[in-house]
């Protein structure tokens, strides 16, 4: 067991526990590596500008960019660590975005409901999700495949099909404007990783959703709330695509039913199984997530400038998942890091 | 070996499709003609086809999200080589047909040898149908073909106007195809098997590699077929077509009254299942009042409906079981 | 009965990381005989019938079937060549009917077939044909398997196996979820097949079926061969010394001397004060008729009884890990809400499940992680100042991991290894300590020393000593009579899934408990009450 996990220090109590693990390590050389290699092929990539009081730049776009997948992964981080999946976060995102700009247009609402109740919406879907797991015992593949639908459905027939377009300069600067230069999605992703993961470090939270994971009988032999805990981790992440739906509704100004966080849920799984939280479960790596999620936006980019079209970027993205799950199969791993001598008997 | 009894959600949603189309009839005019119900499987045809494929997996305890995109690609890769490789309608065909199952086929190894879980491994594969398809062609392409055209236009006349279009004969051929292939054959059986108890199957000895392979291999192929058929529906190849079937594929199968668990379920079910969501589709569009989206929620609510009643059902049959 | 062994094994030997799981072991079978194989939890007794059906390799050893050396190389191969299963559950697909389950996957030969395919009408004849052998007359073969009763389900699986010419039979534990009257129905149709020059191999836990049916009995234990006797010649009470290792005749001799009487470690006579769980009328259908219970402070009360004689069940019950079908519980005389393990955490109750592995630790998590997971939540005094509002410090639960590390001497590099990479004992010992950080009062401890070496179990003994010293109430299941019998100031035997009898005081003693077991105590020993069943 202890030659296939490279230990980085001595397993002694450190801050930057998750940090140091290697299920964050090795996306993040990814990262870093990609980085360089565009740093070295792509001209002008590493360049940061600051006009008009903005800062330019490719990295800048791929944060700005990743950020909404950073959003749905940090939710779909934790609904993974409890061995579920959203597949509905794309669809929330329309019909957050939906119901944003509904209320924009139909009255005049003061801004924090304009934010709020879109959000709230979202959570409800999520915590409709956790209950149809928890209670009806549907597969989290069907039941959120179930919202997935319904929801986009409804933000249809709320928006009539049609796209919305607002103008509320207020909301824009909250999800689309600048603070000390750095657009605000980019603050929201740091802000919302930086609570989920004090959160998740400092209450029994974190542990209580690693060890439902990790061993869900275990757990209700513990006495952990466990009913209570999957419909609270389904609600926030849908929360999250609810925050997000918001951000890529301002950032056009228009709430456009059909294409809103189409097929995001996919790239937001991705991310989280990139940055090392297993699909059966277990410790959630927000910050492997994030990686991930960049890992992802940084090769759109790269193929971007390099004149390949978004569409395409997904034989990547599933050449991508197919490696990283073979990575992490729970049949071919151990041929893969075998230590020599264990190859040779 | 139909059995009335663990087919009880089959006769639901044939009773739910009675009570709707009965509903429909009363409401609308000239909606109770044959004609309805013949543009109603062609119009379903492709989706039709795609459900006999996924009902075979989800029979097995599986699920395969790859079909749609499977669909888009086969038609993007049909038009492709028709249009401007200028193939002969049959070959690309029969290369759409087989691109498919070997898609299908390469999810089910990574299910079956990497043990991956079925969701996964489809999605992948979804991500790389999606892809192929956005490489052959960014946008839609039309198909300009003659024997297309012709291949297309074939029908079963009968009195007066009505007719049975060349879409619906195939998909009603493949019911029928897959209710032989699931009845009679030891492959079809075998996907019960697999869902009804994986253990026990291959305690028993039932060849679940083989099994596995084939039956993903199966699903891709039809969702090929499935896109085919979209072209001889509308004569172009979209690659982004077929975005969402695969809900309305497992919603028309669960519907059917297969059970999303595996191991309980039939093919004519899912006929019964496909034509209930497509008088959902008919009846929405016939009222103006109503908006595409609602077509989805009601299709939603409709799956969720179903698998509650599996649920139910099957807590009553296990509760009957230890007296 | 002198006719040449159908089956005969040799010096079998299977090891798996770290366990020799059968150790040069010896068996035969011989044509038209039941051999019943008895054993404890990790005799090996699995071990060697998944050897025989291909499910593992062996490392070393032989086995002779039909006089030619035997290799299967998959549950389906060793159906082939004539050694068939029958699980207790796993055997057949649930919901395919009963004539698909009887042809499905057969060799090409042996599955109805038409011009079209396979023929299901000409399968159903035959089926029905294949069960009236079996005096199943009545069952509808077009009928899902699942419907009919487990007893009619075992009785397709062996008339599958018979029908694909098996010459050996293994029934693993085919009883258990039987009634008497299936389990009666079952043994005709055993008989039936010994007629027939059918070789068995019957496992299961339960006494009077082994003595009811077998012709022999091999026992194992610790993966070794104990031996093979006639059951004839074998007494119950020799049998169950067999599996547990100790002769009747050591027990004889130590009732008779007073010495370990005055063990120090066995609390005689607990304060009457202090009532700290009490159960009335718990039960569960399918898993053990109603019971009483009642613990007091100090008091450590042992469950005994063979596996699936229902003291695990019963330990679930009082935890809430499973849903009882009626009854109630109280702790410290306040009643508490049954069939959940929350309220029973709340209580102050700890439970260290039979399986710890999939039920007890979390196994990727570290050891201060799995110690202080409930500890944090339940607000016990000495723990409360880790943290306040369900905030908790993560130096503060490696400070509480490590003292318990510390005491209950737990070998672990540091606090923060992954559980998992701990030996059993060790995990074991981990679990104690989840159960003492959070200040439970009430124990309940299933099987908490099988499985670990020596010293870890001296260990853990001492360590439920030292909780029962300390006023907490302990629940104690062991399989070893003898650590019963040392440890517990009363204890409740079980069998066939009730609690038969209840010890106290100087009853408790390892013979009276093996009696109550065999089932042939008739006479209620010293201190013992015998529960009208």
């Amino acid at each position: 067991m202890p030659h296939d996990t490279p230990r980085l220090r001595a397993p002694a109590p450190s801050r930057f526990d998750a940090w140091r693990s290697s299920a964050v390590f090795w996306p993040l050389v990814a990262l870093v590596a990609l980085l360089l290699l565009n740093i070295i092929i792509t001209p002008n990539f590493s360049r940061i500008e600051i006009r008009t009081g903005r800062a330019f730049g490719s990295i800048i776009d791929i944060l700005q960019n990743g950020s909404l997948v950073m959003l749905l992964s940090i939710g779909m981080t934790l609904v993974i660590a409890i061995a579920g999946i959203d597949l509905s976060v794309g669809s929330v995102m329309a019909l957050a975005a939906t119901a944003a700009a509904l209320l924009i247009t139909g009255g005049h609402p003061p801004l924090w409901i304009v934010i709020s109740a879109p959000l709230a919406l979202a959570a409800g879907v999520g915590a409709f999700n956790g209950l149809l797991i928890g209670r009806l015992g549907l597969q989290p593949i069907v039941a959120t495949l179930v919202t997935l639908v319904a929801a986009r459905g409804t933000a249809q027939t709320l928006s009539d099909d049609q796209k919305v377009r607002f103008d509320l300069p207020a909301f824009q600067s909250v999800f689309d404007g600048l603070l000390f230069s750095i657009p605000t999605p980019i603050l929201f992703v740091l802000a919302l990783a930086v609570v989920v993961a004090l959160v998740l470090r400092l209450t029994t939270l974190g542990m209580d959703i690693e060890a439902i994971g990790a061993s869900p009988r275990a757990a209700r032999l513990c006495g952990l709330r466990v009913e209570l805990i999957r419909v609270t981790v389904y609600a926030f992440c849908a929360l999250c695509a609810g925050l997000a739906g918001l951000v890529a509704a301002a950032d056009i100004k228009e709430a456009d039913v059909a294409s809103c966080g189409l097929y995001l849920e996919l790239d937001a799984i991705l991310a989280v199984v990139i940055g090392g939280t297993s699909l059966t479960g277990g410790r959630p790596h927000i910050a492997g997530s994030l990686i991930g999620a960049l890992l992802m936006q940084t090769l759109t980019v790269m193929l971007q400038m390099h004149n390949i079209p978004t569409e395409q970027t997904l034989i990547v993205k599933a050449a991508v998942a197919i490696l990283v799950c073979l990575l992490q199969s729970p049949t071919l791993k151990p041929r893969f890091f075998r230590s020599p001598s264990a190859l040779s008997t | 070996m139909p059995l009335p009894r663990r087919h009880i959600p089959a006769f639901a949603g044939a009773a739910l499709f009675a009570a709707m189309f009965a509903a429909a009839s009363l409401r609308y005019d000239h909606f109770f003609t044959p004609a309805t119900f013949l543009n109603l499987l062609g119009d379903n045809s492709f989706l039709g086809i795609v459900a006999v494929g996924m009902t075979f997996v989800i029979l097995s305890g599986g699920i395969d999200l790859s079909v749609g995109a499977v669909v888009g690609l086969a038609t993007v890769v049909t038009a492709t080589l028709i249009t401007d490789y200028h193939w002969r309608v049959a070959p690309a065909f029969a290369a759409a047909i087989a691109l498919g199952t070997l898609i299908g086929a390469g999810s089910g190894c990574l299910i079956h040898f990497a043990g991956l879980r079925p969701f996964i491994a489809t999605l992948a594969a979804m991500f790389l149908a999606r892809g192929l398809a956005f490489i052959l062609h960014l946008e839609a392409v039309a198909i300009d073909d003659d024997t297309h055209t012709r291949v297309a236009s074939v029908a079963l006349h009968f009195a007066g106007a009505t007719k049975l279009p060349v879409t619906a004969i195939i998909f009603l051929t493949t019911i029928v195809l897959g209710t032989y292939v699931a009845v009679f054959t030891s492959f079809g059986r075998s996907a019960y098997a697999l869902g009804g108890s994986e253990e026990a199957a291959l305690l028993m000895g039932v060849a679940i590699d083989r099994a596995k392979i084939g039956l993903y291999a199966l699903s891709g192929g039809l969702a090929a077929l499935g896109g085919v058929v979209l072209t001889l529906y509308a004569p172009s190849g979209d690659p982004s077509a077929g975005v969402g079937m695969e809900l309305d594929a497992i919603a028309a199968v669960v519907i059917g009254g297969t059970l999303l668990t595996g191991g309980v379920g039939s093919i004519p079910g899912t006929l019964v299942g496909v034509l209930t969501t497509g008088l959902i589709v008919t009846i929405v569009k016939n009222n103006e009042s109503l908006s595409a989206g609602t077509t989805r929620v009601a299709i939603a609510a409709l799956l969720l409906a179903f698998v509650a009643l599996q649920r139910a059902l099957t807590r009553l049959t296990s509760a009957r079981r230890d007296p | 009965m002198t006719a040449a062994p159908l089956l005969t094994i040799s010096s079998l030997t299977k090891r798996f990381p770290g366990v020799l799981a059968l150790d040069s072991v010896d068996l035969d079978v011989r044509p038209g005989e039941v051999h019943a194989l008895m054993g404890q939890n990790g005799a090996g007794k699995s071990t060697l019938i998944k050897i025989l059906t291909g499910v593992h390799t062996r490392d070393a050893g032989t086995i002779s079937f039909l006089s030619r050396p035997f290799h299967a190389a998959s549950p389906s191969d060793a159906q082939r060549q004539g050694i068939a299963t029958v699980f207790q559950e796993t055997s057949l697909v649930p919901t395919l009917s009963v004539a698909e389950n009887l042809f499905l996957a057969r060799p090409h030969s042996q599955t109805p077939r038409a011009w079209y395919g396979l023929d299901w009408s000409a399968a159903g004849r035959r089926a029905r044909e294949l069960l009236a052998r079996f005096d199943l007359r009545n069952v509808d073969v077009h009928e899902t398997l699942g419907r009919f009763p487990v007893a009619i389900q075992q009785m397709v699986a062996i008339a599958r196996a018979i029908d694909m010419h098996a010459r050996l039979l293994v029934l693993d534990e085919p009883t258990s979820s039987l009634d008497a009257h299936e389990t009666a129905r079952l043994f005709q149709t055993i008989a039936r097949l010994k007629e027939d020059g059918i070789g068995i191999i019957f496992v299961t836990h339960f006494l009077d079926q082994v003595y009811q049916v077998s012709d022999r009995i091999t026992v194992l234990r610790n993966g070794r061969l104990v031996g093979t006797f006639a059951a004839s010649s074998l007494t119950r009470l020799d049998l169950i010394g067999h599996m547990l290792g100790r002769s009747p005749q050591e027990l004889e001799a130590s009732v008779a001397s007073p010495t370990p009487r005055t063990s120090p470690t066995r609390p005689r006579d607990p304060d009457d004060t202090g009532e700290l769980l009490s159960a009335r009328g718990l039960s569960r259908r399918d898993a053990i008729a109603p019971f009483d219970l009642t613990l007091r402070r100090a008091q450590t009360l042992g469950l005994a009884g063979l596996l699936g004689s229902g003291r695990t069940e019963a330990a679930r019950l009082l935890f809430g890990a499973d849903r009882p079908a009626g009854g109630s519980v109280k702790v410290s005389g306040r009643p508490i809400r049954t069939g959940s393990p929350r309220a029973a955490v709340r209580a102050g109750m700890g439970f260290c499940p039979e399986d710890r592995k999939v039920e007890g630790v979390i196994p990727s998590m570290s050891v201060a992680a799995n110690i202080a997971l409930v500890a944090q939540r339940t607000g016990a005094r000495r723990v409360r100042r880790l943290g306040r509002f369900g905030f908790l410090s993560r130096r503060a639960q490696a400070r509480l991991a490590e003292e318990l590390v510390r005491r209950l001497g737990i070998k672990t590099p540091s606090v923060h290894q992954p559980v998992n990479l701990l030996s059993g004992g060790n995990q074991q010992k981990v679990l104690l300590a989840r159960w003492l950080a959070a200040g439970s009062r009430v124990l309940i401890l299933d099987e908490p020393t099988r499985g670990i070496d020596v010293g870890a179990k001296a260990e853990v003994e001492r360590l439920i000593d030292e909780l029962a010293a300390s006023g907490a109430g302990v629940v104690f299941i062991s399989a070893e009579l003898d650590e019963v019998a040392r440890r517990c100031s009363s204890v409740l035997v079980l069998r066939d899934r009730r609690v038969i009898a209840e010890l106290s005081g100087e009853g408790v003693t390892e013979h009276a408990i093996m009696q109550f077991i065999a089932g042939d105590a008739r006479d209620s020993t010293a201190g013992g009450t015998t529960h009208a069943s």
